[in-house]
């Protein structure tokens, strides 16, 4: 359905924000594209929806490049934003009404596709209120329903549980799992949970390349070999730690967790199973006079695999 | 396309006309060319005949305050907002956006300079019997006028995207045209430059306005009014497309 060919996007300084991204998303998936700020998430789905051109490569939807028939291909979309931009003096029903005009829908059918939509994203008790005096949550639900209003095959959502609280997230991400049952979604975050929560498959990307594309369950099969450590160490001060754990080259990444008492630092650290890191470790703790304490190996998760593909940025 | 054209155009004149930008509009409007009318041109007193040539000579001057005052938010508060990143996601041509916007800015100088016409026109119904055609050709050339105005801001805010830039790099621009056409009327030039002296009136946004504030219709400021907005239509469509691409 979905069909992105050496996507490339260069700004007129700097690097390019998107470097030569390809991928394919059939009918009815549900694809995260998961990476931390600045990746280029949002850039790839602004060219997807059209507004932004990309500097090479090609997208095409249903057949047809995105180039060739901006006009269709934005008919099969539905797209909102990060920061879900509306017209804040416009009543619910008005902006509604508007979007349903601009996309065409026939003037005897506005109604009725309002009504749907505002029961779906459960706003029916704010159709007459203006935009501006709703809250995040309520505002988020009403850009929602604008961009379901035509019915189209394809969900594009940027960030979209960003500024909601815990209550709005759940009852957002419900109508987004609902919708998915129909439709192609493709969801952009750097919030794990939303994921797990919400995607089937995650396109993993980091500035502007992606570095991983698959679904949770066979990242997870791919990364077996892989173990999450976790360790106290209880020495004088954490730089002293941190400056020698800086030499040890047996695990991708050894990160401080938290303090646990005076003196007493916990760390994880990402290896591989087979590996020499635990004898290097406690050569290191023996060398610093040191004391290693609670050291757990654990079956890495989705939280761990993002850190190795994604690093320290995230 | 006219059901987008119209939605648009439907969304503008909301916006003007909640927000208090079309009413201050409206209102200094109506109060200032009035006032300079009546008090400092001698208004209908200050004829031999029932003419508002006077009140129509001062319109070309007033636009280059009024025009980018009206429209500085047309590209700026749309960015500012995020709104356009909604709108060019829309199925809707840029240029449909664009006219949409045009034609909103276009009806709120019509219901200004209507309304402003108000109170002179009564007056001369009750003082004397006026040139209809004449008052038709100077309300019709204030509206082609108002159109290359509209679409010299709308183009230049579609290049900053900020309003108190757009306000002032437009307000600017509109100036240095009058103050072309200005020096072309009034500055005495050598013959050997009097190719200068053409181009200067040629371009001055006022110079074009004389004739219809007469009461003529010269075919040459016609094309002068409607070929600059359709040049600068154009620009701003094209100013669109090129930062969707950089």
């Amino acid at each position: 359905m979905i069909r992105v060919e050496n996507l490339v996007k260069s700004y007129s300084k700097g690097e390019p924000a998107v470097k030569a991204v390809t991928f394919n998303i059939n009918k009815g998936e549900i694809v995260g594209l998961l990476g931390p700020n600045g990746a280029g998430k949002s850039t790839i789905m602004k060219m997807l929806t059209g507004f932004l051109a990309p500097t090479a490569g090609k997208i095409t939807i249903d057949g047809k490049d995105i180039l060739d028939d901006p006009l269709e291909i934005k008919k099969l979309i539905g797209y909102m934003p990060e920061n879900t931009p509306s017209y804040g003096d416009m009543t619910v029903y008005e902006y509604l009404s508007f979007i349903a005009n601009i996309r065409g829908i026939k003037d005897e059918r506005i109604e009725e596709s309002i009504l749907k939509v505002v029961k779906i994203t459960a706003v029916e008790d704010v159709v007459t209120k203006k935009i501006k005096q709703l809250s995040r949550g309520y505002q988020k639900r009403i850009y929602l329903a604008s961009v379901m209003i035509h019915e189209p095959q394809i969900l594009i959502l940027d960030e979209p549980t960003s500024g909601l609280d815990p209550n709005q997230v759940i009852a957002f991400r419900k109508i987004v799992r609902k919708l998915s049952r129909q439709k192609t979604v493709i969801i952009s975050t750097h919030v794990l949970s939303e994921i797990e929560a919400t995607c089937e498959r995650v396109i993993i990307i980091k500035k502007g390349s992606i570095v991983a594309d698959n679904t949770i369950q066979n990242l997870i099969k791919e990364n077996s070999d892989d173990e999450y450590i976790e360790f106290s160490i209880e020495a004088e001060n954490l730089e002293d730690i941190e400056l020698e754990f800086a030499k040890i080259k047996e695990a991708w990444k050894i990160e401080f967790t938290k303090k646990e008492a005076k003196n007493k630092f916990r760390f994880m650290a990402l290896t591989r199973k087979n590996s020499s890191f635990e004898e290097k470790l406690k050569e290191t703790v023996k060398n610093n006079s040191w004391k290693l304490n609670n050291y757990q190996r654990n079956n890495v998760n989705l939280e761990e695999l993002f850190i190795k593909y994604v690093g320290e940025d995230f | 396309m006219f059901k987008r054209i119209y939605s648009i155009l439907l969304k503008e004149l909301n916006s003007y006309f909640y927000s208090s930008i079309a009413y201050v509009f409206l209102l200094l409007f109506i109060l200032i060319p009035n006032v300079l009318f009546f008090y400092f041109f001698g208004g209908i007193f200050g004829e031999d005949n029932a003419t508002m040539r006077t009140y129509f000579g001062m319109l070309p001057y007033v636009f280059i305050i009024f025009i980018p005052g009206l429209t500085m938010g047309a590209w700026a508060k749309e960015k500012n907002t995020g709104t356009l990143e909604l709108l060019l996601t829309l199925p809707v041509r840029q240029s449909e956006i664009l006219f949409g916007k045009f034609i909103a800015s276009l009806i709120v100088v019509i219901i200004a300079l209507t309304c402003s016409l108000f109170i002179p026109l009564m007056t001369y119904f009750f003082l004397g019997d006026f040139d209809k055609g004449q008052l038709l050709t100077q309300y019709f050339g204030a509206i082609l006028m108002a159109c290359t105005y509209i679409s010299i801001s709308f183009f230049l805010s579609s290049l900053t995207m900020e309003l108190i830039n757009s306000f002032f790099l437009t307000a600017s621009f509109l100036l240095l045209l009058t103050l072309a056409g200005y020096l072309s009327m009034f500055m005495k030039f050598y013959v050997w430059l009097e190719w200068l002296q053409k181009v200067l009136s040629y371009i001055g946004l006022q110079t074009h306005f004389a004739n219809f504030s007469k009461g003529v219709i010269d075919s040459r400021d016609l094309a002068y009014y409607v070929g600059t907005t359709a040049i600068f239509i154009y620009l701003n469509i094209r100013t669109l497309e090129i930062k969707r691409w950089s």
